[in-house]
């Protein structure tokens, strides 16, 4: 199509019906058009197109014209025979137009209704609410042209015999454009389209579900009050259980942390063990007594086995064997070997722990080192085992003048015998049978020098630090006869009144002569200013309370000053010109070493008694 | 008196000492007689029989020490040889300081212990010779009248008849005669032997 030249507007705005024109001449002369300009047979085909153009055009308008009549009747059908209620209203409310189902629904006819109030069918209770929803319908000052907000609301009409019924409405507004009107009304102004749906049963439904509702939210309500009085008490009671829980929570874990606190703290390692051997808990301290960090110690079972001193471990082992069997706290003494190498003793003490239900929860254990205290006790032991030899070889220096006689007589009977078996023998012809006499004599004498000997040797020896089961009674009599000669010299009679069955007990039989040695020499001392014939030694043995036996040596000498009564024992304590005062110091450390007591008292009569008690030695205690 | 004659009195409260030493005693030939005690001694009563004392110092009851004090206090003078087990220079002392004749400490030899016995025992010959003199000497001496015993200690003084004379107021004369029946009663022959007699008994029988 050229430029320069305006085409004719139907052709331009309906090009299909054109094209379908050209189609159709096409079609019908067989030709192809000339597409020069101003030919006359381009200008007839032109009116031919145009004629057929408007051909088209007619039949197309009549088959609209059909179509819109049958749609303009199914429409109205629509509308009429809708179940809704249609109308348009004024502004102001006026009717303008109705459908069949709003008339009916008014129980007016149509013809009647027009330019009526619709307001006037509204039940008077519900006006206010009708002028409202007309009002909110009607297009707002300022608003966009155009259909405005559809606006719905329920209200109750009143039929004009009076009956009412409920509708529901569904309005809009359309604002028509200057000049036009709403087709039929002959109004100008906003009209107001409004669809009405008759909702009575749903209302009466609704009002009688709302009655029972009613009833039953009353119901329900005082139900839900007592049951929210209910549920408020026991909120209240919850509230307040948890407040003590928390409360309860937080001294928990105050004392929690107090306790915690207090075993992270301990001086001494301490621990709990499981009763499947596992640590349950360790205390800090280990690090400082074993070098081992708490987590270290808590790898494997045996860690802490593995630390203790070899020689140690079987004495360990039996202790733990006990574990379970034994309620009461026991102790126990080792040593070990700590991260370092260095040796330490530990003295450990443990209970088992017991459930509510007495059920093991294994072993509640503090370890404390011992080492300095250990170091000082060996020290101390060491230094009284030299000061009780020293008073021992004390004693036998006191003792010397007898001993040497004792010795000295069985070897003068022995030079004697010796020289003159030689001089039997050499006599012409030899006296034999003398001579064998002589050296018969020989043989008893030196075995009685060998025997003084070796219990001489016994007070000097260092002691062994050995303990054997003793019959008391025979260590008395070989006290009494190392100090047979002393006794005889100083004319003192020795009575002894010893228990036959008298039990054993665990002891040093050194230690013990000691003590013995002591206590008799002690008497005769007290008894060198009697007259003689007055120096009576008793020695009595007996088994009088069970479990112990009592040694008491009794002398008639002058007996011990009160005063002096309570010092007996102390060391360095003497009544003797040149004593050394440790005799009965070093007794007494002797006897209490040994699970006794020694004691002095004086006699009712004269003299004093030194008395002693040992425990009876049980075989299954060995 | 011959060592044969002579008895070794052993006192010792060790019987193997008592029984070893009466042995050897016998062995060597002596004469051996055994007390377990000194009470069982003195109990005999005093030794008939010449011999010596063989003593242990440190027995029960009386020592031998106590024993020697007790010989000594009832004039029962017999050689005593003291044989201790444990002998000390004090004790050893005393025991000389009181007459003994020896001190052994045991053990000692036999040997030692034999020629201390049969020292003692040539003692106590001497020793009862002595005593036999004196009583001899002590018998005459009773015989002298007071006047005559004046005259003897003034000539066992060394005086002359004459010095004696002027000393108790009688004539030298008298005196010659005096001295003649003291020489006579006294049976010696000669100044000298009656000096020497004289110095033998104990000082109380010389005034």
């Amino acid at each position: 199509m050229s430029k320069h030249r305006k085409p004719p507007a139907p052709p331009d705005h309906y090009p299909h019906i054109r094209l379908a024109a050209e189609a159709q001449l096409a079609r019908s002369s067989g030709t192809v058009p000339e597409r020069q300009r101003g030919t006359p047979a381009a200008m007839i085909h032109e009116l031919q197109v145009h004629q057929l153009e408007l051909e088209i055009q007619n039949h197309e308008l009549k088959r609209v014209q059909s179509e819109l009549e049958q749609s303009r009747d199914r429409y109205l059908d629509l509308y009429d025979f809708s179940p809704v209620g249609y109308f348009a209203i004024t502004g102001e409310g006026r009717i303008l137009e109705v459908n069949l189902m709003g008339a009916t629904l008014l129980g007016v006819p149509r013809s009647k209704l027009l330019q009526r109030p619709l307001g006037s069918f509204v039940a008077f209770e519900d006006r206010d609410r009708w002028r409202r929803h007309l009002s909110t319908t009607l297009p707002q000052a300022g608003s966009s042209p155009g259909p405005g907000e559809k606006q719905s609301c329920e209200l109750m009409l009143q039929r004009e015999n009076g009956a009412t019924f409920h509708v529901c409405l569904e309005s809009i507004c359309l604002e028509q454009t200057a000049g036009q009107e709403p087709a039929g009304t002959g109004v100008a102004g906003p009209v107001i389209r409004t669809a009405m749906s008759d909702i009575t049963k749903r209302i009466e439904a609704e009002t009688m579900l709302r009655n029972s509702e009613a009833r039953l939210r009353q119901e329900l309500e005082s139900r839900v009050r007592d049951r929210t009085a209910e549920l408020q008490q026991i909120n209240e009671n919850l509230r307040r259980e948890i407040e003590i829980r928390k409360l309860a929570e937080q001294e928990l874990s105050e004392s929690e942390t107090r306790y915690r606190t207090v075993a992270d703290f301990t001086y001494d390692w301490e621990y709990w063990e499981s009763p499947e051997g596992v640590l349950v808990y360790c205390s800090p301290a280990c690090e400082r007594i074993t070098g081992y960090s708490a987590a270290e110690l808590a790898v494997g079972k045996e860690r802490l086995t593995q630390m203790i001193h070899p020689q140690d471990r079987e004495h360990w082992r039996q202790h733990k064997c006990a574990d379970r069997a034994m309620p009461m706290p026991r102790s126990i003494t080792f040593r070990i070997h700590r991260k370092d190498g260095e040796l330490c003793w530990i003295e450990h003490f443990c209970q088992p722990i017991t459930g509510n239900q007495g059920e093991f929860l294994g072993v509640r254990a503090s370890n404390r080192d011992v080492t300095d205290r250990k170091q000082a006790d060996m020290d101390l032991h060491e230094l009284r085992e030299a000061l009780a030899r020293v008073a021992r070889i004390t004693t036998a220096g006191q003792l010397a003048a007898s001993l040497a006689h004792e010795i000295n007589q069985p070897l003068a009977a022995i030079r004697c015998n010796a020289e003159t078996a030689q001089q039997l023998l050499a006599c012409a012809p030899p006296n034999i049978a003398e001579a064998r006499a002589a050296l018969a004599d020989i043989a008893d004498d030196s075995g009685r020098a060998g025997r003084v000997i070796q219990r001489l040797r016994a007070l000097f020896a260092k002691t062994i630090d050995e303990r054997s089961v003793l019959q008391l009674n025979n260590v008395i009599h070989e006290t009494l006869d190392l100090l047979h000669s002393e006794l005889e010299l100083r004319e003192v009679t020795a009575q002894v009144h010893l228990e036959p069955a008298l039990p054993k007990v665990l002891g040093n039989r050194i230690e013990l002569q000691q003590v013995l040695i002591n206590l008799i020499v002690n008497a005769m001392d007290a008894m060198s200013g009697c007259k003689p014939g007055q120096q009576h030694l008793e020695i009595t043995t007996a088994c009088e309370v069970p479990g112990e036996i009592r040694v008491s040596v009794c002398d008639s000498g002058a007996g011990i000053q009160v005063p002096e009564i309570r010092r007996l024992f102390e060391p360095f304590f003497t009544t003797k010109v040149g004593g050394m005062g440790m005799g009965l110091a070093i007794s007494q450390y002797i006897i209490e070493a040994h699970d006794g007591n020694l004691r002095a008292v004086n006699n009712p009569e004269r003299g004093a008694t030194f008395q002693f008690t040992l425990p009876i030695h049980h075989k299954e205690h060995p | 008196m011959t060592p044969e004659t002579a008895t070794v009195f052993v006192v010792d409260n060790d019987p193997s000492v008592r029984k070893a030493l009466a042995r050897s005693l016998l062995t060597a030939g002596l004469k051996v007689k055994t007390f377990a005690s000194a009470r069982e001694f003195l109990d005999q009563g005093p030794p008939g029989s010449p011999g010596c004392l063989v003593l242990d110092v440190r027995m029960p009851g009386l020592s031998g020490l106590e024993l020697q004090a007790e010989l000594n206090a009832r004039d029962i003078r017999i050689p005593i040889i003291f044989i201790t087990g444990h002998g000390d220079i004090p004790l050893s002392v005393k025991a000389m300081k009181g007459g003994a004749t020896d001190f052994l400490t045991k053990p000692f030899k036999l040997g030692n212990l034999i020629r201390a016995i049969r020292e003692a025992l040539q003692q106590d010959e001497f020793l009862q010779a002595s005593r036999a003199k004196n009583a001899e000497v002590q018998r005459c001496l009773e015989k002298l009248t007071p006047r005559e015993r004046e005259v003897l200690d003034l000539v066992v003084k060394g005086r002359l008849n004459k010095q004696i004379g002027e000393e108790l107021g009688a004539a030298e004369s008298t005196i010659k005669v005096h001295r003649g029946r003291v020489m006579n009663k006294m049976q010696v022959q000669s100044v000298a032997d009656l000096v020497r007699d004289m110095a033998g008994l104990a000082p109380k029988h010389r005034e």
